[in-house]
């Protein structure tokens, strides 16, 4: 009976140690990452890649920031897209995080660690793609590979892996690169960025030059990579390819991080632009008609051209439209810079949600 | 893989260097051949004597001195291809990262796992491999040409004044390593480095033939004077020419490995 009345304090002892222990890991683990309960239960998983502050100032004499302050969270088993116009800062930062280019102000990590202290360690689990990719001109794809494998811990699996993948995206290996096409180029650079399956995936512009059934192949290529709980981040400047594959985006402009939002919620936007060139004058009541029409907005009337905006349903609309003498009519998806104009308004500061 | 880079520029230079090497060695059977016996060489001597002082001054000969067959192998080759040779350095130094820095390969290449002074020392590592092989394949043809000529000619020694050109190749590599990782843009460096090359070239001639103090003291800042190819010839190699030319080498990678590793790549 003492026995068991001394035990009790001790018990208690240990079971304080170990919910101060399991606090502290759970602290730790989570605070580290940047990761809250909520994310937890709603199964948002480890940061991949977590950049605070990041800035990158090529000519210091202009002071031009090709990235500004850049804060951006990639979770583990994701695909992230990473959306932008042409010169938006998208390839800066990618280089960034491979420790191509180092920082002027701000950090990186990729999986928890350093990207400049520790890259070798990062590199080892990181498959990359640039975008304008650059070979040794004189060798074969097999020669390519065979040395790209070399360098990876598990060569002999690595070059099984990519004779796979390239029989997968019909590429012959037994090639000199001078001799492929873009296309064909990309199909390497794809192999090259997959074939030690890595971890993470860092793909810059990765559909340049693919045809849509070799698009369609690498997006299958990259929901199973998902589907394997490994990482994907990508860049791009078409909307539509990263809203097939993509669950969230982060919109880059003028080297500032304008948004991060699921696609589905992008997408929601959901406006098409129509334009109509028509044979004749028409009545300004038909106009009038039009204008009135639900969904219709932003409507401009040029002479014998006319352009809208349409969300939602479009019986309506050529209801309306069928009644006048139409020449020509183009239905367009919006730009990048429409729908993130649209989604925010004309409100251009920073509106980040991670 | 740890290697991987020192293989793979092995693989793919090891043709080049076997011509480079091959090319040399025919140059010095080429040139030994031409002196058949020591009349000939004697001949050659009085020939050189009618001609400008100075023009021979420029180009590192010594009109008083008698032309012997070691005197005639420096004169003729070594003083002459030292130049030429210094080509082949320059290529193996473009070839450890400007080249694909200024294709864009590096982009590629700096995304493997292995960090950049692996990659420079490891790409380094297998040019000094390879310049050892150039080397001894020029000594394979000066060795058939010795043995083909009736001239008294210590084979120890050319194999002596062969082997002190690699550490001045080391040299050049090093010079062209460190502004590829300074300059960056190929043409530039390339540039720089014919002009850091040729110059230096120019100040040891000149500071060997000419009876100038000043010239002679700014000698000591040409590397290709620690060559001394006249005097390996003839004396054997000085040791620590080679030690200062080794140190110089390895201050030049060292420096090139600290600023490419610090710079932005692309």
């Amino acid at each position: 009976m003492m026995m068991q009345n001394q035990s009790h304090p001790q018990k208690l002892g240990v079971f304080l140690l170990y919910k101060g222990l399991a606090h502290i890991v759970h602290f730790n683990c989570f605070n580290q990452i940047g990761q809250t309960d909520k994310d937890r239960k709603e199964g948002r998983m480890s940061a991949i890649i977590e950049t605070k502050g990041l800035t990158k100032v090529y000519t210091p004499k202009t002071a031009l920031k090709a990235v500004d302050g850049l804060d951006l969270s990639i979770n583990k088993g994701e695909i992230f897209g990473f959306l932008g116009p042409n010169g938006a800062g998208k390839t800066t930062t990618i280089r960034l995080i491979l420790d191509h280019i180092r920082p002027t102000s701000g950090s990186v990590s990729v999986f928890g660690m350093n990207s400049q202290t520790d890259s070798v360690e990062i590199h080892k689990r990181i498959g990359f793609l640039p975008a304008e990719l650059s070979l040794w001109k004189s060798y074969t794809a097999k020669q390519v590979v065979n040395f790209l494998a070399s360098t990876r811990e598990n060569a002999p699996a690595t070059v099984k892996e990519a004779s796979k993948l390239a029989e997968r995206l019909g590429l012959d290996l037994g090639k000199r690169v001078r001799d492929f096409s873009t296309g064909n180029k990309r199909k390497l650079g794809l192999v090259i960025a997959l074939m030690h399956k890595p971890e993470l995936l860092i793909l810059d512009e990765p559909t340049n030059g693919l045809d849509p059934l070799m698009q369609q192949a690498f997006n299958q290529i990259m929901l199973e990579i998902k589907a394997e709980g490994r990482t994907v981040f990508l860049s791009s400047h078409i909307l539509s390819e990263v809203q097939a594959i993509c669950e969230r985006v982060a919109i880059i402009r003028d080297g500032q991080l304008k948004a991060v939002e699921r696609v589905e919620k992008l997408m929601h936007v959901g406006f098409r632009k129509v334009s109509l060139t028509l044979k004749d004058s028409v009545s300004s009541a038909w106009i009038e008609r039009v204008r009135q029409t639900e969904g219709v907005s932003n409507m401009v009337v040029d002479t014998n051209r006319l352009e809208l905006r349409k969300t939602g349903e479009f019986g309506a609309l050529l209801q309306v439209l069928a009644e006048a003498p139409i020449q020509d009519l183009l239905v367009t998806e919006p730009t990048l810079e429409e729908i993130f104009l649209t989604f925010y308004g004309n409100d251009k500061s920073n509106r980040k949600d991670n | 893989m740890r290697g991987a880079f020192f293989i793979e520029t092995l693989r793919q230079n090891w043709l080049s260097t076997l011509g480079w090497g091959i090319a040399l060695g025919a140059l010095g059977l080429l040139v030994l051949t031409f002196v058949p016996d020591m009349e000939v060489l004697q001949r050659y001597g009085e020939l050189l004597k009618t001609l400008p002082a100075g023009l021979l001054q420029a180009f590192g000969f010594n009109p008083q001195e008698q032309l012997t067959p070691e005197a005639f192998l420096e004169s003729f080759l070594f003083a002459r291809f030292i130049l030429f040779i210094a080509i082949f350095g320059v290529i193996c130094g473009l070839a450890v990262t400007t080249n694909e820095e200024d294709n864009g390969i590096m982009e590629v290449v700096l995304s493997l796992p292995v960090s950049r002074a692996r990659l420079m020392l490891e790409r380094f590592g297998a040019f000094a491999l390879l310049t050892v092989i150039l080397a001894l394949l020029m000594f394979g043809g000066l060795w058939i040409g010795a043995q083909m000529v009736s001239i008294p000619l210590n084979i120890t020694r050319v194999l002596e004044g062969t082997l002190v050109l690699i550490p001045v190749i080391y040299v050049v590599i090093g010079i062209t390593m460190l502004m590829g990782a300074v300059i960056r843009r190929k043409t530039a460096v390339i540039a720089v480095v014919a002009g850091i090359v040729v110059s230096s070239y120019f100040l040891d001639a000149l500071g060997a033939a000419v009876a100038n103090d000043t010239l002679k003291a700014l000698r000591g800042f040409s590397f290709f004077s620690y060559a001394d190819i006249n005097n390996v010839l003839i004396y054997g190699t000085n040791w620590g020419n080679i030690v200062v030319l080794l140190g110089l080498t390895a201050l030049l990678v060292g420096s090139a490995i600290l600023v490419w590793q610090r710079r932005d790549i692309g």
